[in-house]
């Protein structure tokens, strides 16, 4: 049992009997001694070449820092371009959503409507009345202004406007008596039309469209067209749909 | 009590003279060397004092002492832990431990 490397395993190692030889345990030593004395002249040098090359890097840095400093300022002028650009950018679509949204709300009778037209004027006949004649036939009636409007709304017009009361989608042309509802407002003869579009092309479609002006004027109806290069039909008193405007 | 000293003069001479500057051997493990014969030789002077100095034991406990520490520095390093602070933290205390064992043997029982 006390024999080989197994005795230096034996709980008591004190009480083994090594020979004791004072030259192994001072080898012993002053290995330990050049172990630790080699670790740590190394570890020296290592943080000396260490700290040089921080000292190099040190150097090398001012010129490092001017090209940072170059840099950044390049990078604030170009992030202050790419403000603007955007901001210009943002600007026109503004205006250009405006223009479209402006011309739709004219469209729509939100807003009033400038352009060249046609004026069409009516009023009853002052021609008297003989014996057997039917003074129905001597009046403007609503459906006459009706068949003229889609004649006009035929040939293309785009806004019209029957004294200052603008036509809609929703609008409507009721005969109450001796005065005519639109847009729940009375309108009295003498009536104006304006309407624009392209004027010729509306004059064409009153003057021979189903209610000619010749079948008016026989019966004393005065009427007239008038071509105009420019009519503001106004905006309408309601509003016909919910407005767009601030919601897109 | 001359071989000590010659063997650390040695030491710092080949250190000193050694063109090698440790990038392949990490820093880490060096050190942990230099702190695992630092102890083993306090340990061995303090058991020199107690007449319980045995070279081939104390040689062989120093080896697996380094070695076993020096593959934990490895792993910690390969793993991303700092396991080198645990180790140093270890054998500093025994260092510290077995310096006033010695204090006492040499001031007090003599």
């Amino acid at each position: 049992m006390n024999s080989g490397w197994e005795k230096y395993f034996l709980p008591s190692y004190g009480a083994i009997q090594e020979v004791r030889s004072p030259i192994k345990e001072s080898i012993f030593f002053g290995g330990l001694c050049f172990l630790i004395s080699l670790g740590l002249i190394l570890n020296l040098k290592q943080t000396r070449a260490n700290t040089d090359k921080l000292i190099f890097l040190l150097s090398t840095q001012p010129g490092l820092v001017q090209k940072i400093e170059i840099l950044e300022a390049q990078n604030s002028i170009l992030q202050s371009e790419i403000v603007s650009e955007k901001h210009k950018f943002t600007k026109q679509l503004e205006t250009k959503t405006e223009k479209f949204l402006n011309n739709y709300n004219s469209l729509l009778a939100i807003n009033k409507y400038k352009g060249e037209g046609v004026i069409i004027t009516l009023n009853d006949s002052t021609k008297p009345l003989t014996y057997g004649e039917n003074p129905n036939l001597m009046i403007v009636h609503n459906l006459d202004l009706l068949s003229i409007v889609n004649e006009l709304w035929g040939s293309g017009a785009k806004a019209i406007s029957v004294n200052d009361q603008r036509i809609t989608a929703t609008s409507e042309f009721n005969c109450i008596g001796p005065i005519i509802l639109i847009n729940k407002s009375r309108v009295l003869p003498p009536f104006t039309i304006k309407a624009i579009g392209d004027p010729e092309e509306l004059e064409r479609a009153v003057s021979n469209g189903y209610i000619k002006k010749y079948d008016l004027e026989n019966f004393g109806i005065k009427f007239t067209i008038q071509k105009n290069e420019s009519i503001e039909v106004p905006a309408s008193s309601k509003t016909p749909f919910a407005s767009f405007k601030g919601n897109l | 009590m001359w071989i000590p000293i010659i063997g650390l003069l040695i030491g710092l001479v080949v250190g000193g003279l050694l063109p090698v500057s440790i990038p392949i051997i990490n820093t880490q493990i060096n050190t942990i060397l230099v702190i695992t014969a630092t102890d083993a030789l306090f340990n061995g002077f303090l058991n020199k004092l107690e007449g319980k100095f045995s070279t081939m034991l104390f040689s062989i406990e120093f080896l697996l002492n380094t070695l076993l520490a020096i593959g934990i520095v490895y792993f910690g390093i390969i793993m991303g832990i700092d396991l080198f602070l645990a180790i140093t933290i270890i054998f500093g205390v025994r260092i510290f431990h077995n310096l006033s064992q010695i204090n006492q043997k040499l001031f007090i029982h003599r």
